[in-house]
C-alpha cells in the first residue's frame, strides 16, 4: 500500500508513517524515525504510539478520523531534543489515509525547528516572552477550528490558482468533499475567475461570482480576494472569501416586489378618482387656488371648509402635491368612517396586547405619514378623546401608541376638512375650541358650485372627456341649451353631483352631443331647503320631472324607464312606493304611503 | 501495558521541566530554558502491591507544557486525552500558588474525569515549610493530594509521580491499554 505522492504534496509534508486502526505501523518513509520520540520503535508492525507517545490519549480522535467523523488531529511544536542537545521541533498530524475498506491513517511530520528556535530565542530575551510564545504557537488545529466555524466560505489557492485549502463552509455550500477540491484549479469552482494567475490589486473588493455546486447549480456568491504576500503581490497564493448570496437575492426580490406593489397602490389611489384635476375659471376658485399655492409650500396646518361634494379631498391632495412633502405619503383618514372605539388606535397605532384583539403591534396613520401629510376628512366627526390627542400632535408632534409608554415623534403636516360648522360644534360642546384654534391657522373655503356657475360647463366638459376615455364613448360636445341648463341648476351636491349627472347622461346619450334631456335635472323649487329634503322627496320630484319630459311614456326607447336606467317594472313599483299616480292632467303625487 | 497521559501544568518557571527531568533523567540543571511548545517523555512505573491486574506496571506519557496564563485553544488541544495532571507552583512566588486553582479548573473543564496532583516545588527554598495550598483546592474532589517537591534535591519528586501512577493502576477503569 504505497502512499500517493499527491496526498503528501497536498499537505506539504515530506515524512510520514502509515498505520491502521489498531495503531499498527504499515509503512514508514525514509526519514520519519528521525522525528520520533523513540526512533527505534518506528518500524512496521510496531505500535505507532511507541515511537510517537503524543498519540496516547488521542486514540478516540484517531478512530474518528478513520471513520471520517473528524478531519485531522495534531500536536504542534513537540520538542524532540534532550535539554542540552541540538534543538529539533516537529509538528505531528494525523489525516485520513489512502485505501478503502480497512481505513488507514497517515501520520505526517513537519520539521518546524528553525521557526521554534527563533521563538525560543525571542522568548529568552523578550519581556513579553509569554505573549510572544502564545501568539506564535497558535496551533494549526486552532486556526482550522476558527476557519471551519466561519459561515463564509474560504478558499486558498497557490499563485497559479490551484486550490490548496478550503474550509468546511465551502464544502457544505458546494457539496464537494474537502479532499475533492484540493488540487483543482479555482475555475473548477468559479468558472468566471480569470484562468491562470489570479489578478493582483483586488484586495477586499467584493465581486459577484457564480460558484459551481456538485449538484450542478450555479450559486451566486460575493467574493473578496486577498493576495497572500507582500502588499498586493501574490507570493504565497490568494485567499478567496465568499458569501452565499441566495438568501439575500430572495430578500431583495421580495422587497422590490413589495415596493412596486406599494407604489402601484399609491398610484391607483392618486389616479382612480373621477377627475383628479381641479378645473376652474371663476375668480372665487382663482383666489382659492392662489392661496392654496402659497400655503402648500409651508408646513402650516390647513382647514378646508366647504359644502359636501365641493372636492375638499382634491384640494388637500393638491396641497400635498405642491408641497415639499410630495414624495412622502399622503395618508387620508375619513374620521366619520373610523370604527368607534378604535379611533385612537387607528390614528396613533397600538402596542401588542394594548387591548383585547390587539394581537400584534400596529402602526397608526400618523406614524405611516411621517415625513408626509395626514388628511383628516370630516374632522367634525372626531370623538373628543381623539381630539385631545390630535391637539397634542399638532402642538408637539409627538404621541404614544395605545398601550405604549414611549413618546413617538413624527414630522407630519395636518390638513383637515369639514362640511360642518365647527364653531357651532364648539358651542354645543362636541368640538374642542383649542383644537379648532389650532386647525384654523389657514382656513380655505371651497366655494359651492352655485357660487361659480362659470365653472360648471368647464367641469362638465372635463368629466365628459374623463368618462369618455373610461367608457370608450365618443361624446364630443354639449349643446348650448344643455350648457344653460347646467349653469342654471343650483347643484346642491356640488361637483360630485355634477360628475354623477354627467356620467348618467352619457349612458343615456346615444349620439355624440349631450342634450339637456339627458341630464335629468330636477330644479328644486327652493334649492336651500332641498338640502334638507328627504331622499324620497328628491326622488319623487326627479321621477315626476322625467315622466313629464317623456310625455308620460314609461316603456320603450324614449320612455322614462330607459332614461332613468331602470326596468319598467322597477320604475312602476318605485312610482307606486312614492305615491305617483297618473291623472287626467298627467302625473301627480299624493302623500307617500306609509 | 497500561498507558496514561499526564500533563505538567502551572505558571512559567515554576520548575515543570525540571521536575520531569528529575523524574525521567534523574538530573537537574540551574540553567533556565523556557519551554516552547511541548516536550513529551515516557517513564515506566512498576506495579505496586494491589495493582494485580497490571503486572507490567504503567507507562506514563508526560507532557511538559509551556507555562503561563494561556488558556488558548492550543493548550486546550495539548490537554485533551490526559488522565491526570500535576499542577505545579513555586513556593517562593505566592502568585504561582494563587494560579494553581485556575490551572486546575482549566484542566478539569477539558478532562472532567481527570485527576490532579499538586506540587509545591522549590521546597528547598522554603525552609520553614510555611506555604500552604488554598483551601478551595484541598477540598476539590479531583485533587488526590499535595506534595512538597524539589527538583534540585529530588525530594518528593518520585513520590508525586508514583502516587499518580499507582492511582491509575488501582483505578484502572478507563486506562489506555496497549
Ligand atoms: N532551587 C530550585 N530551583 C528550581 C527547582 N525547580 C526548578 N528550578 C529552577 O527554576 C527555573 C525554572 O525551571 P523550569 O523547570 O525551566 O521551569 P518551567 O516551569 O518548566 O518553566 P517554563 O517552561 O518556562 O514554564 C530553572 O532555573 C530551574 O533551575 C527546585 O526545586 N529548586
Ligand atoms: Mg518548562
Amino acid at each position: 500500500m504505497a502512499m500517493s505522492p499527491e496526498h503528501l504534496l497536498a499537505r506539504g509534508s515530506a515524512e510520514f508513517v502509515l498505520f491502521d486502526t489498531h495503531f499498527c505501523i504499515r509503512e514508514v518513509s525514509a526519514h520519519a524515525a528521525r522525528f520520533a520520540a523513540e526512533p527505534s520503535a518506528v518500524v512496521p508492525d510496531r505500535d505507532v504510539r511507541d515511537g510517537f507517545p503524543e498519540l496516547v490519549g488521542a486514540e478516540e480522535a484517531l478512530l474518528e478520523i478513520a471513520r471520517g467523523a473528524r478531519r485531522s488531529f495534531g500536536v504542534r511544536s513537540i520538542a524532540r531534543h534532550a535539554p542540552d542537545a541540538a534543538p529539533l521541533y516537529v509538528d505531528v498530524r494525523i489525516h485520513p489515509g489512502p485505501g478503502i475498506g480497512d481505513p488507514l491513517l497517515v501520520l505526517t511530520l513537519d520539521d518546524v525547528t528553525p521557526w521554534m528556535v527563533d521563538i525560543q530565542r525571542k522568548a529568552q530575551t523578550s519581556n513579553d516572552a509569554l505573549l510572544l510564545i502564545q501568539a506564535m504557537t497558535a496551533s494549526k488545529e486552532y486556526i482550522e477550528n476558527i476557519l471551519d466555524a466561519m459561515a463564509d466560505m474560504l478558499i486558498v489557492t497557490s499563485p497559479e490558482g490551484t486550490i490548496s485549502a478550503v474550509n468546511r463552509a465551502a464544502s457544505v455550500l458546494t457539496g464537494y468533499a474537502i479532499p475533492d477540491l484540493i488540487g483543482k484549479p479555482i475555475t473548477f469552482l468559479l468558472p468566471d475567475e480569470p484562468a491562470g494567475a489570479p489578478a493582483t490589486g483586488v484586495h477586499g473588493v467584493p465581486v459577484e461570482r457564480r460558484c459551481r455546486s456538485q449538484q450542478g447549480e450555479m450559486i451566486p456568491v460575493s467574493f473578496t480576494r486577498a493576495p497572500l504576500g507582500a502588499g498586493e503581490q501574490v507570493i504565497h497564493g490568494v485567499v478567496f472569501l465568499g458569501r452565499d448570496l441566495r438568501e439575500q437575492k430572495r430578500a431583495e426580490e421580495r422587497i422590490s416586489r413589495l415596493e412596486s406593489e406599494n407604489l402601484s397602490l399609491q398610484e391607483a389611489l392618486q389616479t382612480n378618482l373621477p377627475g383628479t384635476a381641479i378645473v376652474w375659471s371663476s375668480s372665487s376658485m382663482g383666489t382659492l387656488m392662489r392661496d392654496l399655492g402659497k400655503v402648500a409650500l409651508t408646513d402650516t396646518t390647513v382647514l378646508i371648509t366647504g359644502e359636501t361634494g365641493t372636492g375638499k379631498e382634491l384640494i388637500a391632495r393638491e396641497i400635498h402635491r405642491l408641497s415639499g412633502r410630495k414624495d412622502a405619503l399622503l395618508v387620508t383618514v375619513n374620521c366619520a368612517a373610523l370604527p368607534a372605539g378604535l379611533v385612537e388606535s387607528e390614528l396613533f397605532g397600538h402596542e401588542k396586547g394594548a387591548f383585547t384583539g390587539a394581537l400584534a403591534k400596529r402602526i397608526g396613520r400618523f406614524e405611516l405619514a411621517d415625513g408626509g401629510t395626514v388628511f383628516l376628512d370630516e374632522i367634525g366627526e372626531l370623538p373628543l378623546p381623539a381630539q385631545a390627542t390630535l391637539l397634542r400632535v399638532l402642538q408637539e408632534q409627538t404621541f404614544e401608541r395605545v398601550g405604549g409608554t414611549d413618546a413617538i415623534s413624527v414630522n407630519v403636516r395636518v390638513i383637515a376638512a369639514t362640511n360642518r360648522d365647527l364653531k357651532e360644534q364648539v358651542k354645543n360642546g362636541t368640538f374642542r375650541d383649542d383644537l379648532l384654534f389650532r386647525l384654523n391657522v389657514f382656513p380655505l373655503r371651497v366655494p359651492p358650485l352655485r357660487e361659480r356657475p362659470d365653472d360648471v360647463p368647464l367641469l362638465a366638459r372635463h368629466f365628459l372627456s374623463t368618462f369618455s376615455r373610461r367608457t370608450n364613448r365618443t361624446i364630443t360636445s354639449i349643446d348650448p341649451e344643455t350648457v344653460r341648463a347646467l349653469r342654471g341648476y343650483s347643484w346642491p351636491g356640488n361637483v360630485r353631483e355634477l360628475a354623477n349627472v354627467v356620467e348618467r347622461a352619457m349612458i343615456v346619450c346615444e349620439g355624440t352631443t349631450l342634450e339637456a334631456g339627458h341630464l335629468g335635472l330636477v330644479e328644486p323649487a327652493r334649492p336651500r331647503e332641498d338640502l334638507s329634503a328627504s331622499f324620497d322627496e328628491v326622488a319623487r320630484r326627479h321621477l315626476l320631472q322625467t315622466l313629464e319630459e317623456c310625455g308620460g311614456v314609461i316603456e320603450g326607447a324614449g320612455g322614462a324607464a330607459a332614461r332613468l336606467g331602470l326596468k319598467p317594472a322597477t320604475l312602476r313599483s318605485r312610482m307606486k312606493k312614492l305615491g305617483i299616480t297618473r291623472g287626467k292632467a298627467g302625473f301627480t303625487s299624493g302623500p307617500i304611503p306609509g | 501495558m497500561m498507558l496514561a497521559k499526564v500533563c505538567i501544568i502551572g505558571e512559567m518557571s515554576v520548575g515543570k521541566t525540571s521536575l520531569v527531568r528529575r523524574f525521567v533523567d534523574r538530573s537537574f540543571s540551574d540553567a533556565y530554558l523556557t519551554t516552547v511548545g511541548v516536550k513529551i517523555s515516557k517513564k515506566h512505573v512498576p506495579p505496586h502491591e494491589g495493582a494485580g491486574d497490571h503486572p507490567d506496571g504503567i507507562q506514563l506519557v508526560l507532557w511538559d507544557l509551556e507555562g503561563g496564563e494561556s488558556f488558548s485553544d492550543m493548550t486546550t488541544s495539548y490537554l485533551q486525552g490526559a488522565r491526570g495532571a500535576i499542577v505545579v507552583a513555586d513556593v517562593t512566588r505566592p502568585q504561582t500558588i494563587d494560579a494553581l486553582e485556575r490551572h486546575a479548573l482549566h484542566f478539569l473543564r477539558i478532562n472532567p474525569h481527570g485527576v490532579l496532583l499538586l506540587a509545591l516545588n522549590k521546597s528547598d527554598m522554603d525552609h520553614d515549610q510555611g506555604v500552604l495550598v488554598p483551601a478551595s483546592l484541598r477540598t476539590m474532589d479531583a485533587v488526590l493530594s499535595t506534595f512538597r517537591t524539589s527538583a534540585l534535591s529530588g525530594d518528593g519528586v518520585d513520590g508525586a509521580f508514583v502516587a499518580l501512577a499507582h492511582h491509575f493502576l488501582t483505578d484502572s477503569g478507563n486506562g489506555n491499554v496497549a
